[in-house]
């Protein structure tokens, strides 16, 4: 018992002392917080304009990673690169064109007037695979939650990859459809989807996959809680 | 995937500018489409267009969709835009957007139920 109790103070008391120790190998690193204040060296929106503009993938690839890093770092996306990010998304760097956006959102950019391409990549049967609809339904997310009106985006929210076998689309999606829900749009587009979610899991199978059909079931109950209350 | 020259300036010139450079990079785009060039990246740019104040900038990109349509390219990014343009005013326009969506849903195998 004494030794729990110690054991016990030891991990609740915060260590302070660690910060020279290198993490050892294996170890989980946590990653790095994002700083509440904009970082201190400025982007070149200039150049980064014209590299998003490359003809050269890589060249394209390098500066969206560079947009990427300055958003994630607390800045904002200068007007003058929106365009161009834009694009991005015909281009086949639209994960990061995505990724761009979504970050921005994050750090007050407005996406309400390019809803209309987002909803679109919905239908978009170009570089239709798991992630991509993952990202899409992210940025979705990020813009419901800073009050856009998705409801374009709404009807076709399902019909993206429907099967999709990514945990992360799933838990993204049913995310989606609980706080579109919750801010009042329509459970229509939804109810066959949310539905289909309750389908049975061989219980032989291993134990991290019958989790996630549970935790998904769960969510769907919700969801589908959720729809019954608001057409009551 | 590198652009052609021509057809990065026409992207260019459909992001705010006069409306008749928006309407000239959209009509750039559909004989850029007819000269068996792909037009895909500038499905962002020409879907914004459908939203666009100036009817005629509206028509210029809805050709150039609808051309891309029927030669049996993606337009899926445009068909949310499409939908909501379904009442418009002008006849033209109207013929124009349903010939779009009847080719994107036969791509989408019928999903647009039209």
């Amino acid at each position: 018992m004494e030794y729990l109790s110690t054991r016990r103070a030891e991990m609740a008391a915060p260590k302070y002392e660690t910060a020279a120790r290198a993490p050892s190998r294996g170890s989980s690193v946590e990653p790095a917080p994002i700083p509440a204040s904009p970082p201190s060296s400025p982007i070149d929106a200039q150049a980064l304009n014209k590299r998003l503009r490359a003809s050269s993938d890589s060249e394209q690839k390098a500066a969206f990673e560079c947009l990427r890093d300055w958003l994630a770092s607390g800045g904002v996306l200068p007007a003058v690169l929106v365009p161009a990010v834009v694009n991005g998304l015909g281009t086949p760097q639209r994960r990061w064109a995505l990724k761009v956006l979504d970050l921005a959102t994050h750090s007050g950019f407005d996406p309400t007037p390019f809803l209309p391409v987002i909803a679109g990549l919905l239908l978009d049967r170009d570089d239709y695979d798991d992630w991509a609809a993952h990202s899409v339904l992210r940025l979705l997310l990020s813009a419901l939650r800073r009050g856009c009106d998705i409801s374009l985006a709404w009807p076709w929210l399902c019909v993206c990859r429907p099967e999709g076998n990514l945990a992360e689309l799933c838990e993204t999606r049913l995310a989606l459809i609980r706080e579109g829900l919750e801010s009042g749009l329509p459970q229509a587009p939804v109810l066959d989807w949310l539905l289909g979610q309750l389908r049975l899991c061989d219980p032989r199978k291993p134990t991290i996959v019958v989790g996630q059909a549970a935790c998904t079931m769960f969510s769907a109950l919700q969801c589908l809680a959720i729809a019954e209350e608001r057409a009551s | 995937m590198s652009l052609p020259a021509g057809l990065r300036a026409a992207i260019d010139k459909m992001w705010p500018s006069e409306a008749s450079e928006r309407e000239a990079g959209a009509n750039a785009i559909r004989s850029a489409a007819v000269d068996m060039v792909d037009t895909r990246s500038a499905l962002p740019a020409l879907t914004l267009l459908l939203s666009d104040q100036v009817p005629s900038v509206r028509h210029a990109a809805l050709r150039a969709l609808e051309y891309r349509a029927d030669m049996g390219a993606d337009v899926g990014m445009a068909v949310p835009a499409l939908l909501l343009m379904q009442e418009e005013p002008d006849s033209e326009m109207r013929r124009l957007v349903h010939a779009a969506l009847r080719c994107a849903d036969q791509r989408l195998r019928g999903l647009l139920r039209l």
